[in-house]
């Protein structure tokens, strides 16, 4: 990685052409992969996670499990501590290994659906109490856990958080390796999925296993989360998940599109989120949280479309009227 | 019944779910184009005799035979499962068209693609339940009945030979309602068997011609004019009925573990 | 050498112990009213909304003062914060038509994401500031002082008055709703107030648990209240003495353990296992909905239907109702300690005893119960061919429900069937003796 940054002190377009013509010269070959600058890998980082999380996510709001994603994303910290204590290492800045993160998502995704199967069915508790015992359960013992093994509690937080401003070019090859995972998922087995959410019945009259896919559909949401929360911490990982979707839905009433929509969403507003926060660093010396500014403008453009969306009669109308003003004119004109 | 009428034939069945007999002991023959209607009160087993025959539900014990000896496996393609209204997300964003070409994905396989021929036969089914200018519409935007006549769209679409359907007739408004049985008999004009969980025993005997009778066991099953008697209905609806739902929420008490 | 009632004496102690024990129970009342509601998730998403009124109010309290007290600008902040937050998955829900799951975790999620961009800014203008802010993440009873055990002993003590106040009206909303929508307009109040209340309760014990957390604290109470109760006023009680208790041994065992181990275990966490261990415990344990009760009463149920069957079993061996021990022993398929256990056991009970010749028979009770048990089987069998059924399964179902059928329901079956002679196998249904009571003979 270049040591000087060429977008120190760029302001938002400026740092869009600087980028575009970057990348031509990658593509081109005169730039390396090595020589990247750290808000290309955070554009990079932020866009594959962007992709990633709104593939899986568009799932998990279609079937209405975002709460236990939510559940999911919490027993996270315990997964990778465990996954650490079992594979025998104990040092805070080394997470990215592959193995360790493999084993900490499946652990993860056993323990929450696990732990909240139990509750629900064998001692009979209502399914929301379940999913909040579990996962504030879990939690408080994962803290617990990483306090006492790393003797800092500050070094929980930076799990949790997440911290993109410093991340390497490891974890972009993560990243886009779990972008690759999540697509192949998805394209495989989208059908399966679709009728796994919307018709159980008829799924399973068709002879699809149903548990395996909703445990597959949980194994993804746990891979995706870990993978991701390096960069944007566990708890934001939420919001990556959730919000694409959501603003896409205000648009589309097709599943296929709503998957595709939530990932240009996804991608573009990371990209966007950087180019922002380079603004704001350069022009009003204001550092921010790189994933904090890119979630925020997730909230902003889902109000902005709600708007549009509550208002569609209003727009419509507008535009209707443009239509019958123009052969009006033109009659009062003759 | 010489085994070429018969369509199903279900052997002993019983089926229990939670510790509890949910069917007990049922045996019964149905021969082919019949409108079979599925009656018993509430809790007496009804759609679980329809997933047990659809194979979503294993038996304990018993079995079930369709066009004389063949099981589930060999014959899977040719039955459609209609299920019950609520047992789906309606807000879901898809349109009526593309759930009935959901029909289609069991004779796709896994990874094939949705080919012209299966679009075509879901506009086709669309128009034969009165739908096609719907095809497009959210089903979010649906009417009861319209809904009803969409899942039964997609069965046809499936091109089966039994039609396994669990109260179609609840929450319909009455067009519909028309609308459906005359599908329903057109089916059977074609050599189609239709099975029907029902709730409304006074259109019982206009809409179907063979009936099961059913409380957890076998009460009675037949040609609707024999079967569908006063002595049967009172058997199957009646008081003495109501000690055996007692006696079974009993049994099940006890071996969960639970007082009252 | 630290005792338990040093925890409310020491002055270092007793402010995060007492603080902590009045915000875990005004958060464990509300809790009870959410979880009846079956809302426990919407505690979690709010008490997220609360992270950036915490975050924006410090930035503006430090406007205007020099020294950091987070006290108010946790209140205050974090009240407007959650009741946007309140406000935005409502409007999401109906409005927007979203499912209200997503538009939980929507709110959530987009709310921290805006805290945590501006926490991002506190990072680097106060950073012993920020730390302290990103505590709220899981608590920070550790630093509770006079004031705030105070401010919240207040605040619990308010949500304690409106429980009572409105006490009848939360009991008609949560068990009778159709009638408490019947009253629409005073049950929307009330409800609107237990929303207030409910954000009022979070940011009280935001301190000790946590954001993350939060939802440990309204559920786990609530849940173990339950098992042991079905009346509101026992819940409340139940689920406040719950989290008295977690409050109070998290902080014994967080003060305990730290020591011990020389690491940090922070109070919230460990408030939340003790209050989620206990919720485990009443799960498993409570009297009538425990699993390990439950399994206990199949037991012994099963227990009985065994004695029962044997009993028939020496019953129809022989005239007398005797059998020999060594053919019962081999009949019964036990090994040699459980069945002299069991014969023990049935002796005691008084359905048998032993002969001279090594032979166990029925005893005059014993040979009761036997006929009973049969009766009952055969009245069965009857009424089961009446209601039309055939074959072997009769005698199966019977053979299970000779040990279930209650007095009231042999009597009904006697009457329905007009008090039967025979069952459908031609043998004798045994009658109530007209010689002895509680006898029963085969004529």
């Amino acid at each position: 990685m270049s040591l000087s940054n060429p977008y120190w002190h760029k302001s938002f377009f400026a740092f869009l052409k600087l980028f575009l013509s970057r990348m031509g010269d990658l593509a081109s070959g005169k730039l390396a992969f090595s020589e990247l600058a750290v808000d290309e890998v955070q554009l990079f980082l932020l866009g594959a996670i962007g992709v990633s999380c709104a593939l899986i996510g568009t799932f998990l709001v279609l079937k209405k499990q975002t709460m236990l994603a939510n559940a999911l994303s919490h027993t996270v910290l315990l997964g990778i501590v465990i996954a650490y204590v079992l594979l025998g290492l104990v040092s805070s800045y080394t997470f990215a290994s592959f193995p360790v993160l493999l084993l900490a998502a499946l652990i993860s995704a056993l323990l929450t659906v696990f732990f909240t199967q139990v509750f629900t069915h064998v001692m009979r508790l209502q399914e929301d109490a379940s999913i909040g015992l579990v996962f504030s359960f879990l939690f408080a013992i994962g803290i617990i856990f990483a306090s006492v093994l790393t003797k800092n509690v500050h070094i929980g937080i930076e799990v949790v958080m997440g911290n993109v401003d410093i991340v390497q070019l490891a974890d972009l090859r993560l990243a886009l390796s779990l972008v690759g995972f999540n697509l192949l998922i998805i394209a495989l087995f989208h059908r399966q999925y679709t009728l796994t959410v919307f018709d159980k019945s008829l799924a399973r009259s068709y002879g699809v296993p149903v548990k395996f896919f909703e445990y597959l559909m949980m194994f993804q949401t746990a891979i995706t989360v870990i993978g991701s929360f390096r960069a944007v911490g566990v708890l934001l990982v939420l919001a990556f998940l959730v919000s694409p979707v959501v603003i896409a839905r205000l648009f589309t009433n097709k599943v296929a599109t709503l998957l595709g929509l939530s990932c240009l969403i996804g991608l573009g507003i990371s990209v966007i989120g950087v180019a922002i926060s380079r603004h704001i660093l350069s022009v009003y010396q204001l550092p921010l949280s790189t994933s904090g500014v890119v979630v925020s403008l997730f909230v902003v453009v889902f109000i902005i479309s709600a708007c549009i969306h509550l208002n569609k009669k209003y727009f419509y109308q507008l535009v209707k009227k443009q239509k019958t003003a123009k052969p009006q004119a033109e009659l009062s004109n003759s | 019944m010489s085994d070429k009428q018969t369509v199903v034939e279900v052997d002993q069945l019983s089926v229990s779910y939670d510790k509890t007999s949910v069917l007990w002991d049922l045996s019964f023959a149905v021969p082919r184009n019949k409108i079979v209607a599925i009656v018993g009160p509430n809790g007496a087993g009804k759609s679980t005799l329809l997933k047990t025959i659809l194979g979503i539900i294993k038996p304990i014990s018993g079995k079930v035979s369709f066009f004389g000896n063949n099981p589930l496996s060999k014959v899977f393609k040719k039955i459609a499962y209609v299920p019950q209204k609520d047992s789906i997300d309606w807000d879901f964003p898809i349109t009526a068209f593309e759930v009935v070409l959901m029909g289609r994905y069991n004779h796709l396989g896994r990874f094939k693609r949705v080919r012209q021929a299966d679009k075509e036969a879901a506009m086709q089914a669309l128009e034969l339940v009165g739908m096609k200018e719907l095809a497009h519409r959210q089903i979010a935007q649906l009417s009861g009945g319209q809904q009803q006549k969409l899942f039964i769209a997609r069965a046809l679409v499936q091109d089966p030979d039994i039609f396994l359907m669990d109260e179609p007739f609840t929450g319909i408004d009455m067009h519909s309602e028309k609308t459906i049985v005359h599908i329903l008999q057109e089916l059977r004009h074609n050599g189609k068997t239709i099975f029907v969980v029902h709730h409304d025993l006074n259109t019982v005997e206009k809409y179907f011609d063979w009936i099961v009778m059913l409380n957890i066991c076998l009460i009675a099953h037949g040609d609707i004019k024999t079967t569908f008697t006063h002595e049967n209905i009172q058997k199957c609806f009646g008081k003495r009925s109501v000690l055996f739902e007692e006696a079974s929420k009993l049994s099940k008490e006890h071996l969960e573990g639970i007082i009252k | 050498m630290i005792t338990l009632w040093d925890f409310f004496i020491d002055p270092i102690l007793c402010w995060p112990t007492i603080g902590s024990l009045f915000m875990c129970v005004g958060t464990a009342l509300i809790g009870v009213l959410v979880y009846l509601q079956k809302r426990s998730l919407l505690g979690e998403s709010l008490s997220h909304c609360v992270y950036p009124g915490i975050v924006l109010g410090v930035l503006a309290y430090k406007m205007f003062f020099s020294k950091v007290d987070l006290l108010i600008p946790v209140l205050l902040g974090g009240t407007a914060t959650a009741s946007l937050g309140l406000y935005s998955i409502n409007f999401c829900v109906r409005k927007l038509k979203m499912s209200s799951d997503v538009a939980l975790c929507f709110v959530l999620a987009a709310f921290f994401g805006l805290g945590f961009l501006a926490v991002s800014r506190v990072q680097f203008i106060y950073p012993k500031v920020y730390q302290q802010v990103q505590m709220f993440l899981y608590g920070q009873a550790a630093t509770m002082r006079q004031v705030h055990a105070l401010i919240y002993m207040l605040l619990c003590l308010g949500i304690v008055i409106f429980i009572i106040l409105l006490f009848k009206h939360l009991q008609m909303i949560y068990f009778d709703r159709e009638f408490a929508k019947s009253m629409s307009r005073s049950s929307h109040t009330v409800e609107s107030l237990v929303f207030i209340m409910l954000i009022a309760a979070i940011v009280i014990g935001m301190r000790t648990v946590g954001i993350i957390l939060m939802s440990g604290m309204l559920i786990a109470p609530a849940v173990s209240a339950r098992q042991f109760t079905n009346k509101l006023s026992w819940m409340f009680f139940l689920a406040a003495l719950v989290a008295a208790i977690s409050a109070f041994f998290g902080n014994v065992i967080s003060y305990h353990f730290s020591n011990h181990f020389s690491a940090s275990f922070p109070i919230g966490p460990v408030i939340i296992v003790v209050a989620t261990l206990i919720a485990i415990l009443s799960l498993l344990f409570s009297p009538k909905r425990g699993i390990v009760f439950r399994y206990a009463r199949i037991v012994i149920f099963k227990k009985r239907v065994f004695a029962e069957n044997v009993l028939k079993m020496i019953f129809k061996y022989s005239e007398q109702n005797a059998m020999p021990i060594e053919k019962m022993k081999k009949m019964v398929h036990l090994p040699h300690w459980i069945f002299s256990l069991f014969l023990f056991h049935i002796q005691k009970q008084g359905w048998i005893k032993h002969t001279a010749d090594e032979q166990i028979q029925l005893t005059k009770d014993g040979k009761n119960k036997a006929l009973h048990v049969i009766r009952k089987h055969r009245l069965w069998e009857t009424y089961l061919q009446h209601l039309g059924m055939q074959g072997e399964m009769i005698h199966a179902n019977a053979e299970k429900m000779e040990h279930m059928i209650t007095e009231e329901m042999e009597s009904s079956l006697e009457e329905m069937l007009s008090f039967p002679k025979k069952d459908p196998h031609q043998k004798p249904i045994p009658q109530k003796s007209k010689y002895s009571y509680g006898g029963y003979e085969l004529e």
